[in-house]
């Protein structure tokens, strides 16, 4: 992986071995001596002496240099220790998951970690005897569908609303900002009658489903907007002067720009439909063929006696599931990380 | 900061920012003023309000003061200390000895808990006054007997703090660096105090603005309305026509695109009130008034449905009529205004755009529209109608049994919303509490994430750790994972017989399993638990870009200044990251509001709660937040959609209300010229 934003200098944070509070105070109190009209006009920081202490605290520099490396080395061991720990703890469940997949000698919860009978059945069963194939094509035909078309609208609203001044800019961001904060599941009744309305639920369930995704998504501009704020204004007017359109402007200057939040934009849209469970169970209401794979794997295991048959290919469909979305993640993780920082930073 | 560096500040200073000279004044001991002489611009105000002279006399009396004030803070200290260890002495006894009376044991550790709270700012304010009387001591014999040095006047911290305290006590507002001179408590009390007091005066401007904005809408239909008339009187026989057929002026200047659009829509809209718009229009008052029946068929011999009112699709059509309305009347406006603009066009005589032009200015200066147009166009029919119709069902009596087909709904008014409020009902209790879970579960879910994920991004990017792609891959690889399949394995784990319970057991830690998802508390804990497990690699990849930002001078001069690890993340790490993050801390407080997925995939809302067991068709337990009840009822057998409405409107109050007080008190909006 090649994160950027992590190479050349790391931030500090505690202070470096060589400056002790008690040279500062050392340095106080030569200070006090200085006569002001022997001092040329500079700036603060070039004022600070930094030169060596006097020779008389010389041997307890030594002695405390010493302990405050030492005591530093401690401290590094232990931070690295915390780390072990914590990443395992992290990891730990999902290898956890892979061991489940490869479990043979029963299907249900159990007390242990390690398979004592590994073999391929889950999988096998998972393709064979349940609909997984047909729940992962539906939910990768909503990964790719809602990617490409959110990302249009997405871009599309951000860049009007960080370029375009024009009447009804400020109701539009009011507009999308109180709506934001309703709970979305308040209309999870109205868009099924809707989209039973139009055949598009239960088998159906997953092209209703992407109109839903899609249709709102110009509501999540905000990270992309935050990103072309930083693009240069007077790019845009010298383009202007240059003879081009506004639309060329977006298409041939700002887009090639925007290359991380282009590719922030997919990734998140490609996700969405992965990890979503309720719009897809409740849309797919029971049929099915039209969940997607987070409400068909849950499905499997949604009452105790089920859970009992059906754990261990629930965890062989979660490896599945998850394989591709991590490996695409990690490769993409740089721009993951622009989008996210940046979306932070502007709110 | 030394007396020396003060002046080179002041007289080198005449262009250095505020910002400087208080990171410097507030970080030293000894504080400096300037007078305009010095070099300080004079027009400074923070400079020359700290510029005061007190005379010997009152110094004296201060002198005074401060021994009675650090005497008696000394005492009360003293007092304080003994309490709780009486306190806890009386507990222990009571406990041992007399059982029965647990509660005098429990006040007792009460009280001493309160004392202990008490203690740390009387601690805190001793320490000050020790320091003061030190700090005096020594400007007396360093300063006192050099008058007049340069053109700085000195102030001990002791007139400082005597001046801030006459302010607050007369409630005048205090200046920056005043304000930097408090305590957090103090800092804290004194912000508190300032946002109470704006309150009438906030809620006063907002009212005066609504008003005036309420006028100029008032006056905008008004001058829309005469300009209508206007223009009908004035205009050109083809805009008079353009007032019944729509895109008549249009056409008629040969901008044929416009005119035929305009048309068009007219067409679809008048064709659209006559089939169907009129009828779902006219049925929106009641909602419906015949129900469904059963009518015997002759010619297949069944019994068939023959329904004739369906009360959801009158609600929603009716709506969606009324948004085609004002769409229309908005198109209608604007179509006299361009017969207007037409009109006066060709009597100076110039050309009117053509259609190619139209076209054209889509892709340059009316870019926006043409972008706008489909993302708006999607907004509005699934969130802002559906929000609405949602909205109006809570007022209605829509649920499962009165579906609007087998049986009608109608308007009830603030019904529901009475049964939610109405005090003392299971109803309203499982609200209150419900509401009380999920603002603790999103306090704490939010800030536990953001200092912990803080915490390791901090560790990971120590100066000295080796590996720390590694250490970061890992944690980021977990974000890649869909949440429902780790969530589903962790809430597994903790089961009665799952791997944790089952490894302790074999262990022989404990004999029977320990039941983390059928106890109250427990459960509340372990959700807050792991959604730290969750939330942390996100908040660890968010801070370490921001951490790195933080100018690194920043840390050099505190360093310089002689300030510890924890004092620099205190008063330079901390405060910066409020600030950027601020905005972030408060969507992230709103979406845990909303976190729907880690509550229902650990717990379903988890063990049923006793006091009121099952509301509304559905069983709301220990951990059920608001957003998991609103889905439950949704869902549920009874399938309560009023109430779920009712909840969801209350959801939307609550959020936008804190959001609101956030952003108001947020230091982001306040002091953006600090890191700016």
């Amino acid at each position: 992986m090649t994160d950027e934003l992590f190479e050349g200098e790391v931030f500090e944070f505690y202070p470096a071995s060589e400056e002790k509070p008690q040279e500062i105070v050392e340095m106080e109190a030569a200070e006090d001596t200085f006569e002001i009209s022997a001092m040329p006009e500079v700036a603060i920081a070039d004022m600070v002496p930094a030169e060596e202490p006097e020779e008389n605290a010389e041997e307890g520099k030594k002695k405390k240099h010493i302990s405050q490396r030492t005591k530093n080395r401690i401290l590094n061991t232990i931070i690295h220790i915390v780390l072990a720990v914590m990443c395992v703890v992290w990891i730990l469940p999902f290898i956890g998951i892979v061991f489940e997949s490869f479990r043979c000698e029963s299907t249900g919860v159990v007390g242990y970690i390690l398979p004592k009978q590994w073999g391929f059945d889950n999988y096998v069963r998972l393709f064979k005897e349940t609909n997984f194939p047909r729940w992962f094509g539906n939910t990768l035909m909503m990964g790719v569908v809602t990617a490409v078309v959110q990302t249009a609208f997405q871009l599309a609203v951000a860049y009007v609303l960080s370029r375009f001044r024009f009447k009804g800019r400020k109701f539009l961001m009011n507009l999308i900002l109180v709506f934001g904060m309703f709970p979305g599941f308040l209309t999870l009744i109205l868009l099924y009658t809707w989209m039973y309305d139009w055949h598009l639920t239960d088998a159906n369930a997953p092209y209703g489903l992407i109109i839903i995704y899609v249709a709102s998504s110009g509501m999540g501009y905000y990270i992309a907007k935050g990103f072309f704020d930083t693009i240069s204004k007077s790019l845009d007017e010298a383009a202007r002067v240059d003879g081009a359109t506004r639309m060329q402007i977006f298409f041939k200057l700002i887009l090639p720009l925007s290359k991380p939040i282009v590719i922030y934009t997919i990734l998140m849209g490609f996700m969405g439909p992965w990890g979503d469970f309720v719009m897809a169970s409740f849309m797919a209401n029971n049929a099915a063929d039209g969940y997607n794979v987070a409400a068909g794997l849950q499905w499997l295991i949604d009452t105790p006696a089920k859970k009992n048959m059906n754990y261990t290919t629930f965890c062989a469909g979660g490896v599945v599931v998850a394989l591709p979305i991590t490996v695409l993640f990690l490769l993409l993780q740089k721009y993951y990380v622009a989008g996210v920082t940046g979306g932070a930073v502007k709110g | 900061m030394s007396k020396r560096e003060t002046m080179e500040l002041a007289i080198g200073g005449e262009m250095l920012p505020m910002r400087f000279l208080m990171k410097y004044s507030y970080q030293g001991e000894k504080y400096a003023a300037f007078t305009p002489a010095c070099g300080a611009d004079p027009s400074d105000e923070e400079g020359v309000a700290l510029t005061h002279i007190v005379s010997a006399e009152t110094k004296s009396k201060e002198r005074t003061r401060q021994r009675l004030l650090f005497r008696l803070l000394t005492a009360v200290t003293c007092i304080l200390c003994i309490i709780p260890v009486l306190c806890v002495l009386l507990t222990a006894l009571v406990f041992v000895l007399q059982p029965d009376f647990w509660w005098v044991g429990m006040s007792g550790m009460i009280v001493a808990v309160a004392d202990l709270i008490v203690l740390i700012p009387v601690a805190r304010a001793l320490a000050r006054a020790r320091k003061d009387r030190k700090e005096q001591k020594r400007r007396e014999t360093a300063y006192e007997v050099l008058p007049g040095e340069g053109n700085g006047e000195v102030f001990s911290e002791f007139e400082i703090r005597y001046r801030i305290i006459e302010k607050l006590s007369k409630n005048e507002p205090l200046s920056m660096l005043e304000y930097q001179r408090l305590n957090i408590w103090r800092k804290f009390l004194y912000r508190s105090k300032m946002f109470f007091r704006g309150i009438p005066g906030w809620f006063g401007r907002k009212f005066k603005r609504l008003g005036l904005r309420l006028k100029a809408f008032g006056i905008s239909i008004w001058e829309n309305i005469k300009d209508i008339g206007a223009t009908f009187k004035n205009g050109s026989w083809k805009t008079r026509v353009s007032y019944f057929f729509m895109g008549f002026g249009n056409l008629s200047h040969r901008q044929v695109l416009r005119g035929v659009l305009f048309f068009l829509f007219e067409v679809i809209f008048v064709g659209f009130m006559v089939l169907s718009g009129g009828h779902w229009l006219g049925k929106f008052g009641t909602l419906g008034t015949t129900r469904l029946e059963k009518v015997y068929d002759p010619v297949l011999d069944v019994w068939v449905d023959k329904h004739i009112d369906n009360s959801f699709k009158i609600l929603l059509y009716g709506l969606l009529t009324i948004f085609f309305i004002a769409a229309f009347v908005y198109t209608w406006r604007l179509n006299v205004k361009q017969c207007r603009i037409l009109d006066e066009i060709t009597a100076t005589g110039k050309r009117v755009k053509s259609s190619k032009e139209d076209i054209q200015s889509l892709a340059d200066n009316e870019f926006h529209k043409t972008l706008l147009s489909l993302p708006v166009l999607g907004i509005v029919m699934f969130t802002v109608l559906p929000i609405v119709f949602m909205i109006l069902v809570g007022f209605t009596s829509y649920d499962f049994e009165n579906d609007g087909y087998n049986n009608l709904f109608t308007w009830c008014g603030l019904d529901n919303f009475n049964r939610v409020f109405a005090f003392g009902s299971k109803l309203s209790l499982a609200f209150g509490e419900i509401l009380a879970w999920t603002l603790i579960w999103a306090v704490v879910a939010t800030f536990s994430n953001y200092f912990l994920g803080m915490f390791v991004a901090m560790m990971i990017n120590k100066k000295g750790i080796k590996i720390k792609k590694f250490w970061r891959t890992i944690l980021v690889m977990t974000i890649a994972i869909p949440q429902f399949i780790s969530l589903l394995y962790v809430s597994n784990l903790f089961a009665d017989n799952g791997i944790v319970n089952a490894t302790l057991m074999r262990w022989g830690w404990i004999d029977s399993p320990i039941r983390f998802w059928g106890n109250g508390t427990l459960a509340k804990v372990m959700v807050l638990v792991i959604n730290i497990w969750v939330g942390i690699p996100y908040l660890m990849l968010i801070t370490t870009g921001i951490l790195m930002n933080i100018p690194a001078d920043l840390y050099e001069s505190a360093q310089i200044d002689g300030a510890n690890a924890f004092q620099q993340f205190c008063k330079i790490t901390m405060p910066y990251m409020l600030f950027v993050t601020g905005p972030y801390l408060l969507t992230s407080f709103v979406s845990n509001i909303n976190n729907f997925n880690v509550i229902y995939l650990l717990t379903q809302g988890g063990p049923e709660h006793t006091a009121w067991g099952e509301v509304g068709g559905y069983i709301a337990g220990d951990t059920t937040i608001l957003i998991t009840w609103l889905f439950g009822i949704t869902t549920g057998p009874e399938a309560s959609y009023k109430m779920a409405s009712v909840i969801g409107t209350l959801i939307f109050l609550v959020v936008s209300i804190l959001s609101l007080v956030v952003f108001t008190i947020m230091p982001s909006t306040r002091r953006e010229e600090d890191y700016a």
